[in-house]
């Protein structure tokens, strides 16, 4: 089950690679991409790179012009497992997830759906919390403040915790 | 069991006109018989019968008749009272005219003895808190055996508040919190009776606070809103206005949004007369994302009123449903976890309001990012697209809008009381609270009813204008739990939980499906500790820590209630604190807007929070 996903994972990152390429889409480094994307985010975002080796993973750090910051966390092999981010917008959820940015929209209409569809299940108001198998999304935050992380987990290199993609 | 009806009697002269009727001056004519009915013919002891007579006879004869019961009482107009018996008696009932003694009528009541017994009386009044001069309606339920009488007399203590002979109780003006005790006693019994409490908040009908309510949402309400604090906005146009109630007061925003009548909600632009904001003469409209979702539609010009205090001609945002032209940019859906689903202004269900009223710590929802950089935005994570110009056939453009053209928290642009506000809502114990009412103070130390010492501290909290470091976001706090310190927090009302960390880091499991964005503590209630403080651009303490303590309940059981307040409720969170509208209950709250000062304290400005 667990190498289905994987190759699951791996079909949907070939093919979005493939619709970037095609499409010549601005290549953000979304999650489950190459390393190399990285330097391109930067280019993209206008923005200063500041990256940090922490053993386990390296930890890339763009601020953009106006003081929006991504992370994205990128493991021994090379795939970016996590991104993280804060600024006065949430950003750009079709290109920093890319193709796992379906699954985001699936789940969460799963839990808008769920709630509120009864007495005993009133509407959540503030932050998204979002836990599936495949991927993890987090977001809080207030009108000029938003943060939040995304990660998946089957690509979390051992030793790290979730609470470091932060 | 029977609930207490209201129920009217009726007596006198205008049903039982020929009983009473005649002028008994000069009576010239005869009469010839009295004959008396009485209804009902059968009653228990202490109920009533009312008797009428009918007189007969000739000529300008009198109409008038005395009464008289052989067991009980009997009234002038005929309302006869059975006695106190242990044994079925018969009463007879006289009424003799007044004009011949010597002629009168009978009829004959079977009074039977009463058997029945109160057992009880409980009351309970809606809502259970209240502001001074506001009322509550009352009930009593009355228990007993047999044939009992659910009649009761009303009384609230302490002196001040008055209650009607039908229960509703009116508050006095209280200048603190005080808890009036209502009482119901039986008629019958004068041993039996029941209470409820209902606590009056301060609050008043001053110029400058507009009432809240925590209710379960607007009409239809199946939507069971909880935690949502609501108040009713004026919004006029050249020569009409329109009062749209349920619209929710959000700390955490910015600026008056309203749904739209095409989403399901009560305002219709055109109605008012309303006049659509322009840029180089093209309407401008607005993406507002949200955390978990955005909100798309025009942007007008209106004036806008809450109890004393006008906004005069103001930029609003009108928010229309995904169906409507023009359509939402996918720059704009693409910010949200939802997506193009994502459009929390699609339907009254989903906004759960009429609107949004944003009286946060900043003066505009954008800022200078609008002003400068929104011509530029390509709706990437380095250029977000939030303002655009929609020209009437075609597609929306991004556009710069000046700080004086964006929304502005209605707030600043009062011409008094204009720095900031104060929510006050009343404490709710554990479990919850039904239909809570408070108030939203406009202005911080303008007026007797909004001094700063209202709050025990004041939490300064960073604009970062032009810029703050690393992990530093405009208008957030340092929450520390468990040595550990979370900078990216903050107060919310439009949150309608605590939402916290996660249940690795708090041991709190989530709930069980559909409820997973809430905590079920396994020890409930789970009583926690945090430190509040200040910070500054770079991420350093502003003033000392302060210990706040919560608690936090099984959602599922706090929503197995009809209650829709909760202090209790609490949820997961990201890597911070988002102090909802669980940690408003029982405190004043105050919200202090970006580069405004606060009279009487020195070289204060907000943006600042203090409870």
């Amino acid at each position: 089950m667990k190498s289905l996903e994987s190759k699951h994972a791996a079909l949907k990152r070939a093919l979005a690679g493939a619709l970037f390429l095609a499409l010549s889409t601005p290549a953000f480094a979304v999650l489950g991409d190459n390393a190399a994307s990285v330097l391109t985010d930067q280019t993209r975002m206008n923005g200063t790179l500041h990256s940090i080796d922490r053993q386990t993973y390296v930890m890339h750090e763009i601020t953009a012009s106006y003081g929006a910051k991504v992370r994205e966390y990128v493991s021994p092999s090379g795939v970016v497992f996590g991104v993280a981010w804060e600024g006065q917008f949430p950003p750009n959820f079709d290109q920093l997830l890319g193709p796992y940015f379906q699954q985001v929209q699936q789940a969460s209409a799963q839990q808008k759906a769920a709630e509120g569809s009864e007495q005993q299940a009133p509407r959540r108001r503030g932050g998204v919390v979002l836990q599936t198998p495949g991927i993890v999304f987090v977001q809080s935050g207030h009108m000029h403040s938003y943060h939040g992380q995304a990660y998946i987990p089957q690509l979390v290199p051992q030793g790290v915790a979730a609470s470091d993609i932060r | 069991v029977r609930k207490l009806g209201s129920f009217l009697l009726l007596v006198g002269c205008v049903i039982w006109f020929a009983a009473c009727g005649g002028s008994g001056n000069s009576n010239t004519g005869t009469v010839t018989s009295v004959t008396v009915s009485c209804s009902p013919s059968t009653i228990t002891s202490g109920q009533t019968s009312q008797c009428t007579a009918t007189v007969t006879g000739t000529g300008n004869f009198s109409s008038n008749v005395t009464w008289t019961a052989s067991a009980g009482t009997i009234s002038t107009s005929g309302l006869f009272t059975g006695p106190q018996t242990d044994v079925t008696l018969l009463a007879t009932i006289t009424a003799t005219s007044t004009q011949n003694t010597s002629i009168s009528g009978t009829a004959n009541v079977t009074v039977n003895p009463n058997n029945s017994t109160v057992t009880g009386v409980s009351v309970s009044c809606t809502p259970s808190m209240i502001l001074s001069q506001q009322t509550s309606q009352c009930t009593a339920t009355v228990t007993g055996t047999g044939n009992f009488s659910n009649g009761v007399t009303w009384t609230a203590t302490p002196t001040g508040g008055t209650i009607s002979s039908s229960g509703l109780f009116t508050a006095p003006t209280v200048s603190s919190p005080t808890t009036f005790t209502i009482t119901a006693t039986s008629t019958q019994n004068t041993n039996v009776s029941g209470t409820a409490t209902v606590t009056v908040n301060p609050g008043t009908s001053a110029p400058n606070v507009a009432a809240i309510i925590v209710d379960n949402g607007p009409a239809p309400t199946q939507f069971s809103s909880v935690n949502v604090p609501y108040v009713t906005v004026r919004v006029c146009g050249p020569t009409t206005c329109q009062d749209i109630d349920h619209v929710q007061v959000d700390t955490g925003s910015e600026g008056l949004r309203l749904l739209s009548s095409d989403s399901g909600g009560e305002f219709n632009p055109g109605n008012l007369g309303l006049s659509a904001e322009t840029i180089g003469g093209t309407p401008v409209d607005e993406c507002l994302v949200f955390a978990d979702g955005f909100v798309w539609g025009p942007v007008y010009t209106a004036t806008v009123m809450m109890s004393g205090e006008t906004a005069s001609n103001v930029p609003i945002h009108v928010i229309i449903p995904s169906s409507d032209a023009p359509g939402v940019p996918t720059t704009c859906s693409n910010q949200n976890p939802q997506g193009g689903n994502g459009n929390e202004g699609g339907s009254l269900m989903a906004l759960g309001s009429n609107g949004i009223i944003g009286v946060g710590l900043f003066q505009t929802d954008c800022g200078n990012y609008c002003v400068t950089s929104g011509q530029q935005c390509n709706g990437t994570m380095s250029a977000p697209c939030v303002y655009y110009t929609c020209p009437p056939s075609g597609n929306c453009v991004p556009t710069n809008v000046p700080l004086a053209q964006q929304l502005p928290n209605p707030v600043i642009a009062f011409a008094t009381d204009n720095n900031g506000v104060l929510i006050q809502l009343p404490s709710v114990p554990n479990g919850g609270s039904q239909n809570v009412v408070g108030s939203l103070v406009f202005g911080i130390g303008t007026q007797s009813n909004n001094a700063l010492n209202l709050a025990a501290n004041v939490y300064q909290v960073p604009n970062c204008n032009p810029r703050c470091a690393m992990g530093v976001l405009a208008g957030d706090l340092i929450t520390t739990f468990n040595g550990k310190a979370y900078n990216q927090s903050f107060l919310d009302s439009g949150s309608n939980g605590l939402f916290f960390l996660d249940s690795s880091t708090t041991g709190i499991p989530t709930c069980p499906d559909p409820n997973q964005g809430w905590y079920c503590p396994s020890t409930s209630p789970d009583n926690l500790t945090v430190t509040n403080q200040g910070q500054d651009s770079n991420g350093n303490g502003l003033g000392n820590p302060v210990q706040a303590n919560f608690s936090i309940e099984q959602a599922t059981t706090l929503f197995n209630t009809t209650n829709t307040a909760f202090s209790t409720l609490g949820g997961p969170n990201t890597g911070a604190f988002d102090f909802g509208l669980t940690f408003f209950f029982g405190k004043n709250v105050f919200t202090a807007i970006d580069g405004a000062s606060i009279p009487g304290q020195g070289n204060l400005t907000g943006p600042f929070v203090a409870y």
